[in-house]
């Protein structure tokens, strides 16, 4: 229960609901002191974006509302407060019954949009921000410093004793996506099953092929190639894990960048590749009017998922709304309204994992990704830091060898996708046949 | 409600902070980070990275080949400092000279 | 606005009076001092020229952690310190640029009986030179820091003077206003070669140009070294790697920096809401942290988070955002090796400042500038002289050494 319980219990309109449940809702959990009705498998935001609750905190700088919007835990705009627990993202915490939700940052409901929007039309450069004279500068940080920060302090620390544990398997795979799964798959029916660790939880996963030796809940933080190491950890219960490798899978999928457009921030803007996985992992239907602003075969064939109109960015003038999305202008000046705008961008590798790992990084036109071979092996080993004295000691090369498959070895569509998974997992059974573990793995994992 | 295009939600990066970056000679995506802020939020660049580097060579202001990304400094997830605190090796209490 | 952050194409003069090597806030401070006080009394102004091999805040002046604090060990860095901590007050306003300095104090805590004593002595010489520090119970300690727990706290000190800063804004602002006034600022340009001629020095450019110097200044920290080297100079100054973190985002609810001595722990909380925290790791085995290596670690996020949580437990439900590195310039009595370099007397070294540079910079910056623009002496020049390893054995060591 939160000490600032007045928020907890201010009455809200009811708003339309935008997504359909798959049965009858089993689970309530209170959002802003509010109850919301949801359903197993549910995400907080997926229950939130279902019950027409999109903003869940004000921004930064601007003051404006945001909410959920990556729906697939790359953004920082989904943050709530979750059981006195600050900035938890609502697209990866599953609902539990009787969870008090709350937003943060909010002030209550006041609105100070419309004040900064007056006084800051030009926008604000926080470095030359009232400057002088001094006095007004000393005002000026102490009001900057009360309206920056995001959640409040948790209300108590974690209860769980936290713990450490050592894994040594013989392949990690992390991401038990499409591509991770099926990757799993196939090195399992030759005789290797991996080690899979995903960040969201076991709940959250749907599909009948959920790998064999699966951490759920898990996020991979860090690799550190100096200490030989990679490392996950979850959050309830407190659990570090230290991954220590022979083989490494990267099959982490691809971000969804913003696309700049007037107004992209607007509650109810989402991506349209998290809405359409969202409502197939949930099992919701839409009954929103969704329009998708995209290009290219990946956006059509995401607008048609979810029954959208379609609109290139370059048609669009702005998105309009005040507290929520309500509708897209186009350049010659017609209105499409709608509850959702769905982001189709083409998606940008996530290669960070490849670069602290030290793989060499390029542009691909979408984003960065890790240089790979047709296998989808990454040639990578701790990199000197451009800053780094030559000559600076470096460390012996890793005790792994590096992968990827599916959308950070460039592939795009399902068969592309299937194509790394299927390349990479032969490349894998014949490197494992070449160098058997000299230890069991199955005991030292 | 004044329309802004935003390349940073986190940390309300808006187009036009970018663009003057730029204009005041920035071009590198480490220097463009640390003046607007971009990418140094609770995201950490999963957002507006990318969309930073298809602005920078739409513009023509750097060749593709040449665009690094800035540092993708660990933890790539949120990691709490009990879990962490669990994997201690070193007595906490040794006190330093 | 001006906004100067230096460029890559910048025309570099073929001589000039003074080159500084390094555009870090030692490098910029000192030439934004010179530009000020150059051109005075009919003479001509000198020419500046500052060079940078990466961006600006690249180096030690990005990665530190904005603590600007008088709680020193020794009277002159306790002066100076006051003396910078003064010059902070209304450095936005000169500078044009917000530096949000913030004077939330620094709260040193005590945990053993020689902790004990260290900040009882501290506290008497902080009187004697005039420095508002006072020592509190722990019960005092936590009434500012509620969340602490205090139970194995002896003793603390407080200077509510002490404080803050967000350190980018500096080296952006003295940048600005330096070349306002006429300093040539040039970045991603290194300096790969160092030659003496017969007045100054010839500085060849990873470019291929050239830049003759009168004189020249090694203002590269943790860097310095291999130019060093270069000429023969041979000092006693090493990086050392140190590493910091910040967590997420959260509404103001930490006041001071909080120093833990036996652990050399510290924390603060930025003015956008992070906690900003490292603490003095033991060296790692191999030896590397001795190097210039700039990768992070888990070592260091598991022992800070040990320690942390042990003395602040509700950071433990609070999230870690990012690591980095940055090299700490260790001297061997942790004082600063600044003045000409032993038989170079024009090759000028701002080095050596052991992890403390940035928040010593304002004052440095001005009194190196008044000696080297106008002769004036100050009595830290003739602590810091490089000359002073020569004679062999180190007479002091600073022991408030922090990180």
């Amino acid at each position: 229960m939160s000490p600032r319980g007045a928020a907890c219990y201010r009455r809200r309109v009811p708003k339309a609901p935008l997504l359909a449940p798959p049965g009858p809702p089993t689970i309530s959990f209170r959002w802003d002191g509010a109850p919301v009705a949801a359903c197993p498998g549910d995400t907080v935001a997926s229950a939130l974006i279902a019950a027409g609750e999109l903003a869940t905190s004000r921004s930064a700088k601007y003051r404006r509302l945001r909410g959920p919007a990556c729906l697939h835990g790359g953004c920082g705009t989904c943050l709530v407060r979750v059981d006195g627990r600050p900035n938890q993202r609502a697209c990866l915490t599953p609902v539990r019954e009787d969870m008090c939700v709350e937003p943060q940052n909010t002030y209550g409901g006041l609105d100070p949009t419309a004040l900064v929007d007056q006084v800051f039309r030009r926008g604000i450069d926080h470095h030359h921000l009232v400057v002088y004279p001094r006095i007004a500068n000393q005002m000026m940080q102490g009001v900057a410093r009360e309206l920056a920060g995001f959640g409040e302090l948790p209300d108590a620390p974690p209860e769980d004793v936290a713990a450490v544990v050592d894994h040594a398997p013989e392949v990690l795979v992390i991401g038990a996506g499409r591509s991770g799964r099926a990757l799993a798959a196939a090195l399992t029916a030759a005789g290797h099953p991996p080690l899979v660790v995903e960040r969201r939880a076991a709940t959250a996963l749907g599909g009948s092929d959920l790998p064999a030796r699966l951490l759920a809940g898990v996020g991979v933080f860090a690799c550190y190639p100096q200490e030989r190491l990679w490392a996950a950890a979850s959050e309830q219960p407190p659990v570090l894990h230290r991954l220590r490798p022979r083989h490494v899978v990267l099959a982490v999928g691809a971000h969804e960048p913003t696309i700049p457009l007037a107004n992209n921030d607007l509650p109810g803007v989402v991506s349209a590749r998290g809405l359409a996985d969202m409502l197939e992992q949930t099992g919701r239907k839409s009954s929103a009017r969704v329009v998708v602003i995209g290009e290219g075969a990946r956006a059509e064939l995401l607008a048609s998922t979810l029954a959208a109109e379609r609109v290139p960015p370059a048609r669009v003038r702005k998105l309009i709304g005040a507290r929520r999305v309500k509708g897209v202008q186009l350049e010659d000046g017609k209105i499409l309204r709608c509850d959702l705008v769905a982001l189709a961008p083409d998606p940008a590798p996530a290669f960070e994992l490849a670069a602290q790992a030290g793989a060499p990084i390029h542009f691909t036109g979408a984003g960065f990704a890790p240089v790979v071979d047709a296998d989808g092996r990454i040639a990578a080993g701790p990199a000197a830091h451009p800053l780094e004295a030559e000559g600076a000691q470096t460390a012996p090369p890793p005790p792994w060898t590096l992968w990827a498959v599916g959308e950070l070895a460039g592939a795009t569509t399902p068969a592309e996708i299937r194509g790394t998974v299927d390349r990479c997992a032969a490349a894998l059974v014949r490197a494992l046949a070449e160098s058997p573990d000299p230890k069991d793995s199955h005991a030292r994992a | 409600m004044t329309a802004r295009t935003f390349v940073c939600r986190c940390e309300d990066v808006t187009l036009t902070e970018i663009e003057r970056a730029i204009a005041a000679g920035l071009i590198d995506v480490e220097e463009i980070k640390r003046y607007t802020g971009l990418g140094t939020g609770p995201c950490q660049g999963k957002e507006c990275l990318s969309a930073l580097g298809r602005l920078l060579v739409a513009r023509n202001l750097i060749a593709p080949a040449a665009l690094r990304p800035f540092t993708a400094r660990p933890p790539v997830e949120p990691v709490t400092f009990a879990a962490l605190a669990a994997g201690a090796t070193e007595h906490p209490e040794e006190p330093s000279p | 606005m001006t906004v100067a952050m230096g460029r890559a194409d910048t025309p570099l003069p073929a001589d000039v009076d003074v080159a500084v090597i390094g555009g870090g806030i030692m490098g910029l401070g000192l030439a934004y001092h010179l530009a000020l006080l150059s051109g005075g009394k009919g003479k001509p102004p000198l020419s500046i020229a500052v060079i940078e091999r990466s961006y600006l805040v690249s180096g030690a002046s990005g990665r530190n952690g904005g603590g600007v604090r008088m709680q020193w060990g020794d009277a002159g860095n306790v002066r100076l310190m006051m003396d910078s901590i003064e010059l902070c007050k209304d450095l936005a306003q000169q500078l044009g640029i917000n530096l949000w300095f913030r004077q939330g104090g620094y709260l040193f805590l005590a945990r053993t009986e020689a902790g004990e004593r260290r900040l009882e002595r501290n506290v008497q010489l902080h009187g004697e030179v005039g420095a508002p520090t006072r020592l509190l119970t722990a019960a005092e300690a936590q009434a500012i820091v509620p969340q602490l727990d205090v139970a194995e706290v002896r003793l603390a000190t407080f200077n509510p003077e002490d404080g803050v800063v967000f350190p980018w804004a500096f080296v952006w602002g003295y940048a600005a206003k330096a070349v306002e006034r006429g300093v040539v600022l040039r970045t991603h340009t290194s300096v790969v070669r160092v030659e003496p001629l017969a007045q100054g020095f010839a500085l060849h450019l990873h470019t291929g140009e050239v830049v003759r110097a009168r004189r020249v200044v090694n203002a590269t920290g943790a860097w310095s070294g291999a130019l060093n080297r270069q000429l023969g100079i041979d000092l006693p100054n090493r990086p050392h790697r140190h590493e910091i973190l910040s967590s997420e985002p959260l509404k103001p609810f930490l006041d001071p920096l909080v120093v833990d001595l036996s652990s050399g722990l510290y924390f603060s909380q930025s003015t956008r809401g992070e906690l900003v925290t490292g603490i003095s790791l033991p060296d790692a085995p191999d030896g590397s942290d001795e190097s210039l290596t700039l990768h992070s670690s888990l070592r260091f996020l598991t022992h800070l988070s040990a320690t942390l949580t042990r003395l602040m437990p509700i950071t433990a439900a609070m999230k870690v955002l990012r690591q980095w590195v940055g090299p700490y310039d260790v001297s061997p009595d942790g004082d600063a090796i600044v003045g000409p370099s032993p038989g170079h007397p024009d090759f000028i070294q701002v080095c050596g400042f052991t992890g403390h540079g940035f928040m010593m910079a304002p004052a440095v910056g001005r009194l190196l500038a008044r000696w080297l623009a106008l002769g004036e002496a100050h009595p830290m020049l003739a602590r810091w002289s490089p000359g002073r390893f020569a004679a062999g054995g180190v007479a002091r060591r600073e022991d408030m050494i922090i990180g």
